[in-house]
C-alpha cells in the first residue's frame, strides 16, 4: 500500500512536545511574525483588536492543543507578546 | 613472412561439412604460405604441442588457425603462439566452424569454398599485423563496493580482510539493506538481526572499510584499474562524529511519519533512525518532512535537545572524489507495490499486505511488537491466505521469471503464524513449490505435515472485502474445484524486481542490465559474478532474485574475484585500443562525441589541434574507427589497412 | 462528425430495448448517428474457426462499409461486437499482410485501408463529456443505487478495453453523473456464464446468482449491464436462479441506457 496511505499501528508509542500558547493582547502589535513562522500554522489574527487598534495573534478553532513547544513565536516576537508554556505528558499527533 | 596454417576438423564439426583436405591443398599455394596442415583437434594438448613444434621447426612468423570462433579458443592458441617465443597478436584465426561448417551444412561444396575465402582473408589481415605489447598500467589497489546489504557488507569484509581498502556506498542512513527488515530466516529460523547486525558492526570497526552512509554513486569515470567515483553525500543535518545516539532529539520533535523501514506500519520521527540497531548510530532528519526548509529554521526542538550539539541545519550535501581498481554491485532488490497486484486488491483493502509487510509485524522491533495484527484493526487475524508467484511467472504482466525466494519464505511465514496462532487457520495458493537450497524441501515438508497448513495448487482471480472480512476466489486444480474463503488476511508474495537505482546506476557504470532491471553477468553459468566490464563485479539479488546464502556466496565469489586483480600491483590493458595519425588528423572532433567511453581529448600543442586517445580508457571498440573522415584514427590490430585488405581478399573471385 | 451505428444481430432482436434507449439518449445529446447501411453479422462465433483470416471477414467487411460510406468511427452497443470489431481492426492495421489477403479475398468490397476507429457507447459518452450530462439530466436518480456490471469482453483483452481490467470506473462515473449512486460492487466483472445459457443454463443460474447476491449485499437496488447476453444471463435466467435457489428475491435489471433515458427525461 502506498506508504502515505497507510496509519502506523505503533503510534501511541510517538510522543510529541506540546504546549499552551498565552498572548498577551495588549502587547501586540500586529507584526504578524509569530503568525507567518507558526511551522504547524495554528495561529491568526483576531477579528477583535487591543487597546492600540492592533489585530493579535488568536489560535485557530481546533487548534488550541497543537502547539509543539518549538517556541519559535516566543523568540520572534519584538515584544515579549506570546509565548507557550510547556504541557506535561501529552500523547501522539 | 613466413606463414604457418593449421586447419582444425574440430571431430567432425568441420570435417563432415568443409573437405579439409582439399583446404588444406589450396591454402598451402597461397601467397607467404611456407606451411599448411590439418588436424583432427588443434585446441587438444598434442594439437597445441603440433604447432608450437612446426613454429620452431621451420622458423613461422605469423600462424593462421582455420578452426571455431576466437571466443572460445583465441586464448589458447594466442599462449600457444606465446609459448614458442611468438607475440601474440601474429594470429590470425579463420573461424570456419560457426561461421561456415555449421551453418552451411547443407551445402558442403559451397562451404569448403567459403572456408578458403576465410583463410585468404584471415592472410590479408595478417599481412599487415604487428607484434604488440600489453600495456602495464598501476593499478589503484581499492575497492568500491556499492550497496550496503548483506551481499555489500560480505563483500566488503572479504576484500578487506584480505587486505586492501574499500569504499562501501550505501544510499539508506544504515547498512543492512532487507535483511535488517527480516524476523527470521529459512530454514534454520535464525534471527536476522542477530546474524547479520555483527557482520555490520564489524563493517564499521573494520580499518580497512571507509563507510559511505546516506550516499550514493553520482559518477564513475575510467577503467579497470583506475576508476574515479564521485559519491554525492546527502546530508543528514547531523554530524556523524558528534551524534552519541542518544535519542534525546527524537522525543522532543514533532513531526510523526510512517517509517520506510517498518513499510509503513510503524512510525518514526522527522529526525530518526531507521532501526534500533543501524550502523553508522547516527541520527538523519528527514528535511521533507521536518518542519524547517533550507531557507527558514523555525523548530529547533531537537537543535535545543542535542547534548553533544550534533544538529546542523546548513549542512550541505558533498561530493566526494575517489579512486578504484575495481567495482562491486551489490544493490540488491525491490518488491513491486501492491498496486501492481489490483485483482488481489493490493492498495484498497488495508489487510492485503505483502511478504515484507508481515516480516515486519513478525519482528520482535516492529511496530507490533512482533505480534501479527490486522492493519485495519489491529485485532489478530483468526486465519490467513497467502498467495505465491503475485506478479511473478506471468508473461501477460512483463514478469515471466520465477522470484525463487517465495516459496521457502511463504512456508516460513505459515509455520510462524501457526506458532503464534495454533488455532490460525492457514491457506497458501501455490503453481509450484520451488525449495531447492539445502534442507529446505525438509523444512517445506514439515510445515506441510506438522504445522496443517492446507496448501491449494491454484491461483487466486479476486479478493474483496465483505464486511469485515476479506473474500478470495481461487480455484484448487488438483480437485478441479473452485475454492472460495473468508479471511482475516491476506498476504501476497510480490514479484522480485531490481532495486530502483539500477536504471540509472547502469547508465553510470556503463554495464549491461537485461529488459527485467537486473544486472547482466558476462556468462550465466561460468562468470555468474562478472559484468562485461572488465572490473565490475556483480553480487546478490542486483544480479537476478536469490536468497541470502546465495547472495552471500556470490558475494565472497565477486570478492576473490577482486582480490584475483589486486594480486598484481600493475594491470595489463589489451594493447587492442585506437591510436591517432597526427599528421592526418584536423582535430575536428567527431571521434570524441562518437566514443561511447569518453577515451578522446582534442588538445592542442604546438598550433596544432587533434586529438589524444586515453590509452587506460579506450576499449577499442573502433566506433571512432568508423567515424573519422579523415582515416586518421585506428584501431591496433584492426588498422583500416587490415580490415580493407580483408575485405579485398573476400571479394577477389 | 457523423458516426456509424452498427447495431448487430442482438440488438435487432432481443435487446431492441438497448438500442432504443441507447439511440435516443445520444439524439438527446445531439449525437449524429447513423445506422451503417447493408451491414452484416460481425461474425463473434466465427471465432471458433482456427483458420486466423477467416474470421476477420466479418467484421472487417463491415469496416469496409462504413470507410465505404466516409465514416471515420463505428460506434456499438453490444459487447460482442465491440470486441471482435476491434480486434480485428487492431489486427489489421498492425499486420499489413493479413490485410492485403482480406482485401484481395473480399475482391467484391472497397478496400479497407485501417482508417476507421471502433467506438464503443460508454466511450462516446465519456467523450461527450460526464459534467455535459449530468447538466442536461432532467430527473435526477438520486437515492438509486446502482451496481455496474460489465461483464467480460468490453474489458478484455487489454489491447481493446475500454478501461482496467481489474478495477473498471466508467460505468460508475456515467451513474454518478446522473445523479444515482453506485455501490461497491466486487463481482462487477466476474462471468456471467455467457454461452452455456444455451446448453447448461444451470451454470449460467449460478453465475447469476452470486452476482446479483453479491450486489445485493452490498446494497445495490439495481443492477445495470450494457452487454445483451448479460442481461439475458442476469435477468431471463433468474427464474432459473428461482427454481435452484430457494428464497432467492429478484434484483431489477436495465440496460445502462435505460436509466440514463430514465435521468434525461426521455419517454
Amino acid at each position: 500500500m502506498a506508504l502515505a496511505q497507510r496509519k502506523p499501528l505503533n503510534l501511541e508509542k510517538f510522543k510529541i512536545p506540546r504546549g499552551r500558547v498565552i498572548i498577551f493582547e495588549e502587547l501586540c502589535k500586529g507584526c504578524e511574525l509569530c503568525i507567518e513562522y507558526c511551522p504547524k500554522q495554528i495561529l491568526e489574527l483576531s477579528e477583535d483588536y487591543n487597546e492600540r487598534g492592533y489585530h493579535y495573534p488568536v489560535l485557530k478553532s481546533g487548534m488550541e492543543d497543537e502547539c509543539i513547544y518549538c517556541l519559535f513565536c516566543q523568540e520572534v516576537c519584538p515584544d515579549f507578546a506570546i509565548f507557550s508554556e510547556k504541557v506535561e505528558g501529552e500523547g501522539h499527533g | 613472412m613466413r606463414v604457418g596454417v593449421f586447419i582444425c576438423h574440430c571431430g567432425r564439426n568441420i570435417a563432415s561439412v568443409v573437405d579439409v583436405h582439399w583446404l588444406k591443398n589450396e591454402a598451402a599455394k597461397l601467397k607467404n604460405v611456407v606451411f599448411c596442415e590439418d588436424y583432427i583437434y588443434l585446441c587438444s594438448e598434442p594439437g597445441q604441442k603440433f604447432i608450437c613444434e612446426k613454429i620452431k621447426e621451420l622458423n613461422l612468423t605469423h600462424i593462421i588457425v582455420a578452426a571455431c570462433t576466437p571466443s572460445l579458443h583465441g586464448e589458447t592458441f594466442s599462449r600457444t603462439l606465446e609459448s614458442a617465443g611468438l607475440n601474440r597478436y601474429l594470429l590470425e584465426i579463420a573461424n570456419i566452424r560457426e561461421q561456415c561448417s555449421w551453418v552451411h551444412q547443407n551445402t558442403p561444396k559451397i562451404a569448403t569454398k567459403k572456408a578458403l575465402k576465410l583463410i585468404e582473408a584471415a592472410l590479408a589481415k595478417l599481412t599487415y599485423a604487428k607484434p604488440l605489447t600489453p600495456l602495464r598500467v598501476p593499478m589503484i589497489r581499492k575497492a568500491l563496493v556499492i550497496g550496503g546489504g548483506i551481499a555489500g557488507i560480505q563483500a566488503a569484509l572479504d576484500i578487506a580482510n584480505g587486505g586492501f581498502e574499500v569504499y562501501l556506498v550505501e544510499k539508506e542512513p544504515s547498512l543492512g539493506g532487507h535483511m535488517a527488515q527480516l524476523s527470521e530466516t529459512f530454514p534454520t529460523l535464525d534471527c536476522s538481526s542477530c546474524i547479520l547486525t555483527p557482520k555490520m558492526v564489524e563493517v564499521a570497526h573494520h580499518k580497512n572499510i571507509h563507510l559511505f552512509t546516506y550516499a550514493e554513486v553520482k559518477n564513475i569515470e575510467g577503467t579497470v584499474g583506475n576508476f574515479e567515483v564521485t559519491i554525492l553525500k546527502k546530508p543528514r543535518y547531523v554530524w556523524e562524529d558528534k551524534c552519541t545516539g542518544c535519542n534525546d532529539c527524537v522525543d522532543v520533535c514533532p513531526v510523526i511519519v510512517p517509517n520506510e523501514f517498518d513499510q509503513g506500519l510503524g512510525a518514526r520521527k522527522a529526525i530518526y533512525i531507521p532501526f534500533p540497531q543501524a550502523v553508522p548510530l547516527v541520527y538523519t532528519i528527514d528535511l521533507e518532512n521536518c518542519l524547517n526548509s533550507k531557507k527558514l529554521i523555525v523548530c529547533e526542538n531537537c537543535f535545543k535537545a542535542c547534548g553533544p550539539r550534533a544538529i546542523d541545519f546548513l549542512m550541505e550535501e558533498e561530493e566526494v572524489k575517489i579512486k578504484v581498481g575495481a567495482i562491486i554491485v551489490a544493490t540488491g532488490y525491490d518488491l513491486i507495490p501492491l498496486e501492481a497486484l489490483p485483482e488481489y486488491g493490493g492498495g484498497r483493502y488495508q489487510d492485503v499486505i505483502t511478504s515484507l509487510d508481515l516480516e515486519r509485524l513478525l519482528s520482535p522491533s516492529g511496530p507490533t511488537g512482533g505480534v501479527i495484527r490486522r492493519p485495519s484493526d489491529g485485532k489478530i487475524p483468526k486465519s490467513i491466505v497467502f498467495i505465491q508467484c503475485a506478479g511473478s511467472r506471468d508473461p501477460e504482466h512483463g514478469r515471466p521469471y520465477c522470484s525463487k525466494i517465495c516459496c521457502m519464505y511463504t512456508a516460513k511465514h505459515a509455520l510462524l503464524y501457526k506458532h503464534a496462532v495454533p488455532e490460525g487457520k492457514v491457506y497458501i495458493f501455490y503453481i509450484d513449490i520451488r525449495a531447492a537450497g539445502k534442507r529446505y524441501e525438509e523444512f517445506v515438508q514439515r510445515i506441510v505435515e506438522e504445522e496443517r497448513v492446507l496448501y491449494l495448487r491454484g491461483k487466486v482471480s479476486k479478493v474483496f472485502r465483505k464486511n469485515e472480512k476479506l473474500v478470495v476466489l481461487g480455484v484448487d486444480t488438483l480437485t478441479g474445484r473452485t475454492v472460495e474463503i473468508e479471511t482475516d488476511m491476506v498476504v501476497v508474495a510480490p514479484a522480485i524486481i531490481s532495486n530502483n537505482g539500477g536504471k540509472a546506476l547502469a547508465q553510470i557504470l556503463k554495464t549491461p542490465i537485461d529488459e527485467f532491471g537486473f544486472f547482466t553477468e558476462i556468462h550465466p553459468k561460468l562468470r555468474p559474478v562478472e559484468s562485461p566490464a572488465i572490473g565490475i563485479y556483480l553480487a546478490g539479488a542486483a544480479q537476478s532474485p536469490k536468497d541470502i546464502s546465495e547472495s552471500v556466496a556470490q558475494a565472497s565469489a565477486a570478492a576473490s574475484k577482486v582480490l584475483a586483480l589486486f594480486s598484481q600491483k600493475r594491470i595489463a590493458l589489451e594493447p587492442i585500443k585506437a591510436e591517432v595519425d597526427v599528421k592526418l588528423c584536423k582535430g575536428c572532433g567527431i571521434c570524441v562525441k562518437t566514443c561511447p567511453f569518453g577515451a578522446i581529448k582534442i588538445i592542442k600543442k604546438k598550433k596544432k589541434k587533434y586529438a589524444q586517445v586515453s590509452k587506460a580508457v579506450c576499449q577499442g571498440c573502433g566506433s571512432c574507427m568508423g567515424a573519422c573522415k579523415f582515416r586518421a584514427i585506428n584501431v591496433a590490430h584492426f588498422t583500416l589497412k587490415q580490415l580493407f585488405s580483408q575485405v579485398d581478399a573476400l571479394l577477389e573471385g | 462528425m457523423k458516426l456509424a451505428y452498427f447495431p448487430g444481430c442482438t440488438l435487432k432482436t432481443t435487446a431492441k430495448k438497448l438500442e432504443t434507449s441507447a439511440l435516443a439518449v445520444a439524439e438527446t445529446l445531439g449525437l449524429k448517428i447513423e445506422e451503417l447501411p447493408n451491414w452484416n453479422c460481425c461474425g463473434t462465433v466465427y471465432s471458433l474457426a482456427s483458420d486466423d483470416l477467416i474470421k476477420q471477414l466479418a467484421p472487417i467487411r463491415n469496416l469496409a462499409r462504413a470507410q465505404s460510406f466516409e465514416y471515420k468511427t463505428i460506434v456499438t452497443l453490444c459487447s460482442m461486437c465491440y470486441n471482435t470489431l476491434a480486434q480485428s481492426n487492431i489486427l489489421v492495421k498492425n499486420d499489413g499482410e493479413k490485410l492485403k489477403k482480406i482485401n484481395e479475398f473480399m475482391s467484391e468490397e472497397e478496400d479497407y485501408r485501417g482508417e476507421v476507429e471502433v467506438k464503443h457507447f460508454l466511450t462516446l459518452f465519456k467523450e461527450f463529456g460526464l459534467e455535459n450530462i449530468k447538466k442536461i439530466v432532467k430527473k435526477p436518480l438520486s437515492k438509486l443505487k446502482v451496481a455496474c456490471y460489465y461483464g467480460c469482453l468490453l474489458l478484455r483483452p487489454k489491447r481493446i478495453g475500454i478501461d482496467d481490467c481489474e478495477q473498471p470506473h466508467i460505468l460508475e462515473e456515467l451513474v454518478l453523473s446522473l445523479g444515482a449512486e453506485p455501490v461497491n460492487f466486487p463481482y462487477q466483472v466476474e462471468c456471467c456464464g455467457s454461452y452455456h445459457t444455451a446448453v447448461k443454463p444451470e451454470i449460467v443460474a449460478m453465475r447469476a446468482y452470486r452476482i446479483l447476491e453479491n450486489a445485493r449485499e452490498n446494497g445495490a437496488d439495481l443492477v445495470v449491464t450494457s452487454c445483451p447476453l448479460c442481461y439475458f444471463n442476469l435477468k431471463d435466467r433468474q427464474r432459473d436462479v428461482k427454481r435452484l435457489y430457494a428464497g432467492f428475491k429478484e434484483m431489477p435489471v436495465l440496460y445502462f441506457t435505460e436509466i440514463m433515458a430514465d435521468a434525461l427525461g426521455i419517454t
